[in-house]
Order: structure tokens, then C-alpha cells, then sequence
């Protein structure tokens, strides 16, 4: 692929996320106040439930909340929309020559524009309690994260043009994952025999990462983020291989 | 369709195989095996070859006019040619620029509105972010949407959509231009400026390829006329005997 084709593609990449995030907001009251609202309900609510009615308070804990509901919400929702992607624009998969992996991956990118905004306020009030981030392990994981769930929500949107019921399971699916992963509960709680279920979880792995880099900066593993790292672009490249070849079907299908 | 015109596009023996629909669905499971086969032939999915060796060249300046009944394969045609589909089979050559071409019966984002959506389509067609905003003005104007460009296209009416995709498709220009069932729709006035419109467009684009299902859209526009049938090219020639053909 030449240069050309390369900073077109990155730019309908560009496009279709900005596009898309600004198209949610609109004719709405608040705006762009959605962006900042919308993660600190999540977080309140979280917290409520977690620090009042279940009684384990501690600024530690609620600040991972926090940082789990937030990246939770852009995960989660990058990858409900992106399972619909192929569908959603169909008439781009039909009718433009250009690679289908833009469309999920444009999702994943839109969301992650709310995402910073959440991040920017969270990380305002880490520095403040003195809380100082590992910003290199920061840089890897955030890189990480967005090559892991681009190759998720990949999987999900060519699974969904063949098995239409992806579209619902991923609905519920999300949700259990949600409980799944120590996100409103710290992973030490879990017990031994059920650790598989957060071994096995790519997202445990994930969030412990960034928990690492933003508050237990002395607990980073390089080694071990940069396993997630070559894992999750391997990943990434087998997917975008298996979408090219399957592009005339999914072309027909969708 | 003399041999002196410089060759841009051909298509060598071109077949286009659709494999079968693999859609899983548990009430197949359930129907007999006469059920089974009905509904596949209902729903088209066993339709072997949409394109069965097709052989056609495309000369710098034709406007081709492409007739035929629905299912013919005429919009699997626009496909191949504008490089969304690889034949099976048999070779397509070209020396436009394929990335930069697309028919437009749909290819907007519904939720986003017009101007968005102006945004994103010369993003597909290979534009620069300046490129884009030159043209803007242009495209509404022609369009005549004025204060509906801001609202999402799922509010518009089809006139509408069809004015916005002509007049993308006609502003943006790109070597070779695919009009896919774009001319039908919109009133007589609209109608007599798209027709000015692509009298102009005619002599910069280099190949014009117009599916209709009007006569006269092929009859006042095109030099040459393939009419196909069932994926196979009945009868490849002027404008007037493709369409007594045809009739």
C-alpha cells in the first residue's frame, strides 16, 4: 500500500470517527457537556453502590472504580456500535473500494474522544491527591487497549455479517463481562477458584495495567504489558487478514 | 468505438461468483428440504454467477449507457468496475484511477447530516481536507439544500438525497464517474439542470458510465449502450440499437 492510499485511509478513518461522535451530540441541550456527564454518572453511581451500600469505602478503591467505569465505558461502547458497523454503512461496504476494518476501528476511535475527556478530568484529580502516573507505561497500555479491542470489535462486526445474533449476545455479553472483570471490586476479592475467570480475561489484564500506571506505579511490569502489546497487535493483524479475504462475502451478506 | 480512442478500462472474460449466502439461521434447521430450496431460490442466495464472461472495453470519453432487467447484473457491473468486487475469473484492467469512484445510490452515513456527509464522501473519494472545503459552497448550491445540509439525511426526502448525491458526485470529479439510478429521482427542473450538468461534466471526465432505467437519460446523454441480461452482455453498440433491442 502506498503512502497515498495509506493517508486517505487515515483520513476516512479520521473522518467517520469525528463525524460520528459529533452526530450523538446533536440537537441536544448540553452538547458536548455529554462527553464529561455521561462518565461522571457512571462513576457516582458506581461508587454509591460500592462505597455506601457495600460499605467498602477508601479513596483507593473508589479512584479504581473510577478509572474502570471510564475505560469500561469506551470499550463497551465501541464495541456494541462496532459489531453493527458493517451494517450501519452498508452502503460504504458496497459501494467504496477501501478496507473494511476502517469501519469497527472508526468506532473504537469516536468513543475514544469521550473517553479523554473522562481521562483528562480523572487524571486532574489523581495529580491533585499526588498521585503521579507512570506516563510511559500510560502511553503502552493506552496503545495496547486501543489495538485490543479494535481486534475485538473487528471479530465482533465480520461475526455479526455471518451470525446476526451477535448483535444481541453482545448486548448481555458485555454486561456479564462488566461483573467479570475487577472493575467495581478489587481482584484480590475473587476467589481462588474462579481466579481463571480473571486470568483467562484480556480486559483484567487491561484495567490492572492501567490501575498500575495511574496509581501503583511501583507494581509495573514492562514485560508483562508488552506481552498484551505483541499479543493483542498479532491479534489485530490475523483479523485484518481474515476481513480481506472474507470482504467479497461480507460485501454480499451484509 | 473505433480502435484509434485510447483503451482505459477492460474487462477480459470477466466472471463475478457470489458465494452462497452463509447467513446461519436456526429455522432452516427446522424446514424441509423443498421448503429449504424455496426459500433460497426466493431470496436469490443460489444465484450462481451475477456476471458470467463478460468481455468489454471501455474507451477515454465514452459515455456508456448500461440497460437491462433488474437482476441483470448491472450495479455487480459498477462494482467490479469501480473496484469493490474482484471478478472470480478473467482479468479487469484498468488505468483510471479505481479508488477514487463510487455509484451513489446510498452511500451516505443516515445519521450524519448533509454537510457531514459531504465531509465523509470526499474523504472516500481520496480528498484532502481543503480539497473538500473548496468545494462546499459548490455542492450546496447546486444541491439547492441551503438550511437542510445540517440536518441528519435520514430526515431528507429521496429528491433530496439524490440531489445531494448528484451533485457530490458531479463536483468531486474523478476520472471515471458512476451514476447508478441517480437521474430518476427529482423534479423536471432539477432533472434539466442535472442534464446541463453532466453536458459539462462530459467533456472533462474521462469515462461516464449511467445506469438508468429511462430511455431518454440513455438515449440524450450516452454515445454507447450495453445491454445486459442475466449476467451476460446481450448486445454491446450504439445507443439506438441497444435500446430497439432492448425494447
Amino acid at each position: 500500500m502506498n503512502t497515498k492510499a495509506i493517508s486517505r485511509n487515515m483520513y476516512i478513518l479520521y473522518t467517520l470517527a469525528h463525524l460520528k461522535k459529533k452526530a450523538n451530540i446533536r440537537g441536544t441541550f448540553l452538547g458536548y457537556l455529554w462527553w464529561i456527564i455521561e462518565p461522571l454518572m457512571l462513576i457516582a453511581l458506581y461508587s454509591y453502590v460500592v462505597g455506601v451500600i457495600f460499605g467498602h469505602s477508601g479513596a483507593d478503591q473508589l479512584l479504581m472504580i473510577a478509572i474502570g467505569v471510564t475505560l469500561w465505558k469506551w470499550w463497551s461502547s465501541s464495541m456494541s456500535s462496532a459489531t453493527k458497523s458493517f451494517r450501519r454503512y452498508k452502503g460504504i461496504v458496497c459501494q467504496v473500494k477501501m478496507p473494511l476494518p476502517i469501519l469497527p476501528t472508526s468506532e473504537v476511535f469516536g468513543e475514544c474522544y469521550t473517553f479523554f475527556f473522562a481521562y483528562l478530568i480523572l487524571q486532574s484529580i489523581l495529580l491533585y491527591l499526588g498521585f503521579v502516573p507512570d506516563f510511559f507505561a500510560l502511553a503502552i497500555t493506552f496503545l495496547t487497549s486501543l489495538v485490543a479491542v479494535s481486534a475485538l470489535s473487528l471479530f465482533l462486526a465480520v461475526l455479526n455479517v455471518f451470525v446476526k445474533d451477535t448483535a444481541f449476545l453482545v448486548g448481555f455479553g458485555l454486561r456479564i463481562l462488566f461483573y467479570l472483570t475487577p472493575i467495581i471490586y478489587p481482584a484480590d476479592r475473587v476467589p481462588e477458584n474462579f481466579r481463571f475467570l480473571v486470568d483467562l480475561n484480556p480486559f483484567a489484564h487491561l484495567i490492572n495495567y492501567y490501575n498500575n500506571a495511574l496509581i501503583y506505579t511501583d507494581k509495573v511490569q514492562y514485560e508483562n504489558m508488552l506481552y498484551g502489546l505483541v499479543f493483542s497487535s498479532f491479534a489485530l493483524f490475523i483479523l485484518i487478514r481474515v476481513c480481506k479475504k472474507l470482504t467479497p462475502q461480507i460485501i454480499r451478506n451484509v | 468505438m473505433s480502435n484509434d480512442k485510447n483503451l482505459v478500462v477492460e474487462l477480459n472474460d470477466v466472471t463475478l461468483k457470489y458465494a452462497n449466502s452463509t447467513s446461519f439461521n436456526l429455522k432452516r434447521l427446522f424446514l424441509s428440504k423443498h421448503e429449504r430450496q424455496r426459500v433460497a431460490s426466493n431470496s436469490n442466495a443460489n444465484r450462481e454467477a451475477a456476471l458470467n464472461n463478460v468481455s468489454l472495453k471501455f474507451y477515454e470519453g465514452d459515455i456508456v449507457g448500461i440497460v437491462g432487467r433488474n437482476g441483470a447484473g448491472k450495479s455487480t457491473i459498477c462494482k467490479v468496475l469501480s473496484g469493490v468486487l474482484e471478478p472470480t475469473s478473467g482479468q479487469f484492467y484498468s488505468k483510471l484511477d479505481v479508488g477514487s469512484l463510487l455509484s451513489l445510490n446510498s452511500f451516505f452515513a443516515r445519521e450524519l447530516s448533509g454537510l457531514d456527509n459531504i465531509y465523509l464522501a470526499g474523504a472516500l473519494l481520496g480528498r484532502t481536507k481543503k480539497e473538500i472545503e473548496d468545494k462546499i459552497k459548490d455542492i450546496i448550491d447546486f444541491s439547492e439544500l441551503d438550511d437542510s445540509i445540517n440536518k441528519p439525511i435520514e430526515t431528507y426526502s429521496s429528491g433530496m438525497v439524490s440531489r445531494l448525491a448528484f451533485s457530490i458526485a458531479t463536483t468531486y470529479r474523478s476520472d471515471i464517474l458512476i451514476i447508478d439510478e441517480v437521474l430518476s429521482v427529482g423534479d423536471k427542473y432539477f432533472k434539466e439542470k442535472c442534464n446541463k450538468r453532466m453536458r459539462e461534466i462530459m467533456k472533462s471526465s474521462r469515462l461516464i458510465i449511467i445506469v438508468s432505467h429511462t430511455d431518454s437519460d440513455i438515449k440524450s446523454m450516452c454515445n454507447r449502450a450495453v445491454y445486459l441480461d442475466k449476467g451476460k452482455v446481450i448486445l454491446d453498440g450504439t445507443v439506438d440499437e441497444v435500446m430497439n433491442k432492448y425494447k
